[in-house]
Formats: structure tokens, sequence, C-alpha cells
């Protein structure tokens, strides 16, 4: 990743993942999450800013779907690919999408908040209370009577 | 607390990879519930993205998601079918704001046919969104099949204290009475989407000024039996979108807005005085999509024409957007080697086929603009001008068009062109790649063209068609392999440049 010399010369950022792992990230790639933004106000950030809740494979996806979110602005064909993704990393590894759900949250990055929740919200729209249940594993531990008294409750949305 | 929540996550850890493999043939996403160890904050984002039915229904998942629906920052609710104009959704509303318990409203969209008895209802409503200091707003009252639109009295109209909303940020409007006050003043507001509102240019000149922070303005379908006249005294005006179908013949548009940037116009150009953008002095961006449906109906089509280079003419712009109608009405000025106007732009988006009477229009855009930098061609069919008789007395060769062109596009480096060789309304399903390739002929013309001429050229990206038709030929015959064989073969006036076929 060699650092480009330009007039608006994008600086290098040094970050640390949970797992011990460094990556140099470009300035203006490292400041879309608010968190790193507000470590560097603060000027605790001279070296190596370390992420303690952030592993290195979950970070490496952040980062690059970082780059990607920037690429698609006004591109409705690229944001229409990047949504669809979601679908994919949801079913072929949820864990790997909860994890950067909250590495997202943690890094405070508001577009890729938006996105994979995006990502999810598309998954649940439409389906059954029944089907998501099943789909992702819900236990139901309802009684039989409070689940009863729910439906009566807000019949008006279920009808 | 935190470890307890941490447990969790090991459990959930340990038994995602015991059974990873098992689950993964079915569809359920994951082998055990991970995303109701998720914390709230992150689910209530979640189910911001839903509409509201969706969201309530989760509250019989389980007794972790009980209640969390009632704190949802987003309240999203279109009506469908959307003239269902009964009670049970007024009492849905009322019953849903009852129990909602968010003290923070992001976003609140409501969507339905709108009668004179809620009006109680529809007020309580947004009062109550007022209060929670709703951001985004999104209201529309109504559906062509509603009789009651003949009716201003049946209009939803808004409450006076509306207009001095401080938490506002977007707000979007259609078919209500705005009941505007003499002084307005939404503080925040960034956003402002009106649709199908007859608004006199006071109103519109008072509405503007009543919000300074402006930055964008969308006005669909308004004054369709009036002049349109926006005047935005304070330059943060950046972004100004017209989508103008139904207006009556003659009616005048006039805009001043000092700051203005961007330049979106869409629907038809029947209008008096599109003069008015030669004085839009500091606009960077334009985009032009014409919809001239009935242009076969006016006699008088070919003078008609002469406004689109007019047009070109008064935009001073960098990045310009045009759409094939544009083109074709571009094409009769070439045909007819009318006057020629500079174009400024370096970044060139054009939306258009590439049929027989698109390339004159083509042709005169590429000639004209000496500083273009970009040039991306997003292939797209569409609706032929019916122009019969011109077309017959003006005839050319297509197959032959680019070939007896020449023109020297010296600052051209960067051409992408998306959906080659896509567009296809019929396509039968047993042809073949060579005749699919003969069959797109114009398409493989114009990068033969491009590439022989651009001295400059440095990339050319050529993205093919992601259509069905195209995919499943794909899939039978090595038709990229052809396309990219093809394209390579053509000869190149820029010794360095670099070719992408996908």
């Amino acid at each position: 990743m060699a650092s480009t010399s330009n007039s608006t010369s994008s600086k290098i950022i040094t970050l640390r993942s949970s797992d011990g792992e460094v990556f140099e990230v470009e300035e203006s790639v490292a400041l879309e999450s608010n968190l790193i933004r507000r470590m560097m106000e603060d000027d605790c950030a001279n070296n190596i800013i370390p992420l303690p809740n952030v592993t290195a494979p979950i970070f490496y996806l952040v980062i690059e779907h970082c780059k990607k979110h920037a690429e698609m602005k006004d591109n409705k064909e690229k944001k229409k690919e990047l949504r669809s993704q979601g679908e994919e990393l949801l079913k072929s590894d949820p864990h790997t999408y909860s994890n950067l759900m909250e590495a997202v949250n943690y890094l405070d990055i508001k577009s890729l908040m938006d996105l994979t929740a995006q990502w999810l919200a598309d998954f649940l729209k439409g389906k059954s209370p029944r089907l998501i249940r099943e789909l992702l594993k819900i236990k139901n531990d309802f009684t039989p009577e409070e689940e009863a008294e729910i439906l009566e409750r807000n019949r008006w949305a279920f009808d | 607390m935190r470890t307890e929540y941490e447990k969790l996550r090991e459990m959930g850890k340990s038994c995602h990879s015991k059974h990873s493999l098992k689950h993964r043939r079915q569809n359920t996403l994951g082998s055990c519930d991970w995303l109701s160890l998720l914390p709230d904050p992150l689910l209530l984002h979640i189910l911001s993205f839903l509409p509201i039915e969706d969201v309530i229904r989760t509250s019989l998942l389980s007794r972790r998601w009980r209640y969390l629906w009632m704190f949802v920052p987003s309240i999203d609710f279109r009506c469908r079918p959307y003239y269902k104009a009964d009670k049970t959704i007024v009492a849905f509303m009322d019953r849903l704001l009852l129990y909602h318990e968010a003290m923070k409203v992001q976003k609140f969209c409501i969507q339905f046919c709108y009668r004179d008895e809620y009006a109680d209802n529809v007020d309580s409503w947004i009062h109550t969104m007022l209060r929670r200091n709703v951001e985004e707003l999104y209201l529309d009252f109504f559906h062509s099949c509603c009789p009651y639109y003949l009716h201003e009295k049946a209009l939803y109209k808004l409450p006076r204290s509306f207009f001095h909303c401080r938490s506002l940020i977007t707000l979007s409007l259609r078919s209500c009475d705005l009941n505007l006050p003499s002084s307005v003043c939404l503080s925040s507001l960034k956003t402002l989407c009106l649709c199908k509102f007859e608004l006199t240019s006071d109103m519109l000149k008072n509405l503007i000024f009543g919000c300074p922070l402006l930055e964008d303005l969308m006005l669909k379908n308004c004054n369709t039996n009036s002049d349109l006249i926006i005047l935005a005294a304070h330059p943060h005006l950046k972004r100004l979108k017209i989508h103008d179908v139904y207006v009556d013949l003659g009616y005048e548009i006039n805009i001043h807005a000092p700051g203005l940037l961007m330049l979106e116009y869409s629907g038809c150009l029947k209008r008096r005085n599109y003069d008015c953008i030669k004085t839009l002095k500091s606009l960077e961006s334009a985009k032009f999509e014409c919809e001239e449906y009935d242009w076969c109906l006016d006699t008088n089509h070919e003078n008609y024409c002469f406004l689109y280079p007019k047009l070109l003419g008064y935009l001073h712009v960098k990045d310009l957007k045009l759409d094939s109608w544009f083109i074709q009405a571009l094409s009769v000025m070439e045909v007819l080697n009318s006057s020629a106007q500079h174009i400024t732009a370096t970044c060139m988006e054009m939306k258009t086929g590439l049929k027989k009477w698109e390339l004159p229009g083509i042709a005169y855009l590429l000639k004209n603009s000496p500083s273009l930098g970009t040039l991306t061609v997003s292939i797209k069919p569409s609706e032929k001008i019916k122009l019969d008789d011109f077309q017959k007395k003006y005839d050319f060769d297509e197959r032959k068009y680019w070939k007896v062109k020449f023109f020297s596009l010296q600052h051209l480096k960067k051409v992408i062109i998306h959906n080659f060789m896509g567009g296809d309304e019929y396509l039968d399903s047993g042809q073949s790649a060579g005749k699919f390739i003969r069959d797109h002929d114009n398409e493989f013309q114009f990068v033969k063209f491009l590439l022989k001429n651009v001295v400059a050229l440095q990339i050319m990206i050529v993205k093919t068609s992601r259509e069905d038709t195209f995919r499943e030929l794909a899939k039978k015959e090595p038709l990229l392999l052809k396309i990219t064989q093809r394209i390579l073969s053509f000869p190149r006036a820029s010794p360095n440049v670099r070719l992408w076929v996908s």
C-alpha cells in the first residue's frame, strides 16, 4: 500500500486489530469511522490506533465495504449490487454478518450501519413470524396464552 | 451484564461451528439464534428499515422481541393497495401511535387515501411527530383513483404550526393543502420535495426563504396549469430537480438560484422561456430525461427540436447527462446541419440506444464537446420519436455512419460503455452468437470509431449486458470471448489504451 505523494497527499493511518494484526489504511477511508475520527481529534492517535473490539478478518471486511461504498456514490447499479451481496453473506455466514454489524456499530460508520441493517431488513421483509423464527432459529418462549394475548392485542397489525 | 452477554456470544460461536455445515444446506441463516443476541440499538436500527407492519409482526417472535417494536425510530406505513381508504387504516395508525414510545422519531412516512372525516386523526399524528422532533417526514394522501381529488376541501390541510418545525431535515409532501402561513421557519430543513401542487411565485419564494439551509428542492408535476417561478434568494440551494409531465403547453418557467450546482429536468420541455437556464452561472452539472411521448401530435416538431441545441448552449457545465429523447432531437439538428453549440462538459453520460436515429445525435454531442474527458454510454432501449417523413427525406445508411465520420476528440481519455449488447426487447432464445453479434453491429461500429479516432484514449471499459437473454446465450457459446476478440481486432489511434471487456 504505497502512499501517493500528490498535493492532497492521502495520509496513511495505522490500526491494530484485537488479534494483533496491523492495518495501514488511507486517512480518507479511516475517517469514515466516527470512532477513529474522534480518536484522532483527541490526539490520542499518534502512533498505532488499537481497536480492541474488532478482529482482523472482520476489520478487513469493514475496509472492503468502506471502499465499495465510497465507489458507489451516485451509482445506482453498484448500489443494487452491494445491497444484493448482503443476502449471500447472510446465508453463507451469518456469524460473520453479526460480527461485521457489531464492528461497524463500534467503529461508528454510518453508511455501513445502514447497509448492513438494510441487508437483514430485506431478508425479514414480508416474512411471517413463524417463518422468521424457523429461518433464524428463534425459540418461541411464549406460553400459548401469551401468544394469544399478543395476537389479540395487535390484531390490528396482523390482519 | 456485559459478561453475561459475552457468554451468550461464546455460545453462539460454538453452536455455529458445530452445525454450520448441516444447516447451510437448508435455507436457514445459521444454526442458532444469533440475531436475538445483538444489542437493542442494533436491532432497532435494523427494524427501522422495515415497513411498520413487518416491524410489529416481530413482536410475536419471542419474549426478547415482544416490546422492541415500540421503540423503533422509524414509522413507515404505505397502504397497499393504495386506494384502500377505510377506517381500519386510521384506527391502525391511532393505535400504533398510542403504543409507540420512542421519544425521538427519525422518520415518519405515511401514504394512504385521505378523506375529510380523518382530518382530526391525521392532525394528531402530525402533532405527535412534531413533538417527538421528527427529522424526516413523508406525507402522501392521494391517489389518482380517488375521486375526491377534484374537491379542494377534501385535501388534507396542514396545521399552520407545521411550518415552524425546527427538527425537520427532510420533507416530502404530496396532495395536501399547504395552508402556508405568511412566515415560514423550517430552520433545519435541507431537502424539500413537493408533488402535485399549484404554487404561486410568492408562495414558493416565501417557502424557500423560510428554509435557510435548504439544499435540495424537488418539484414533481407542480404548476401544470400555471407558470413555474422559482426564486431562491439565498445561495444555499444547490440542487434542483423538476419533473414536468402533464404541463399544458406554453406556461413559463423561470429559475433564479445564484448558488445552484445541479439541475435535473425530467418529463417534457413544453414550457416557455428555457432561456432562464442561461442565468444559472454556478451550475456544474445538468441532467435531462425527457418523455415527449406526444411529439407525434406536434406538427411543427422539426422546429421544436431547435430547443435542444439551444439548451446545450445555455449550460456551461462540467457534467452533462442526457437521454435518448434529447439525443434523437439532436439527430434532427445534426442531419439538418444546423448551427453547432459549444459544449463545455468534461464528463458526459448518455443513456441511449445506438439505433439508427440516435447516431447523428451522438455524433453531434461528440463533435461539439472539445473538452470532453470522460464519456459514459449506458445502452438502454427507448421509444422512437415519430418523425417518419423527416426520416425518410434525410435517410442514411446506418452501417456506414461512423465510417465516414472524422473528428478528433483531443482530451477524451476514458470511455465506459454499460449494458453493451443489451437492451433488446424481443429476442428469440434460439439465436446464435454470430447472429446476435451481427444484430448489434451498431455497438461494435461505435466502439471501432472511438478506438480509431480518440488519440489520447487511456482506458475503455466495455461492460456487457447482464440481461437474461445475453447470459443464456453466453452460457451456450463463448460469447464474451467472441466480443473481446472482435473489439481487440479494431485499429487504435492511441497506442497505450487499456481495454477492458467484462
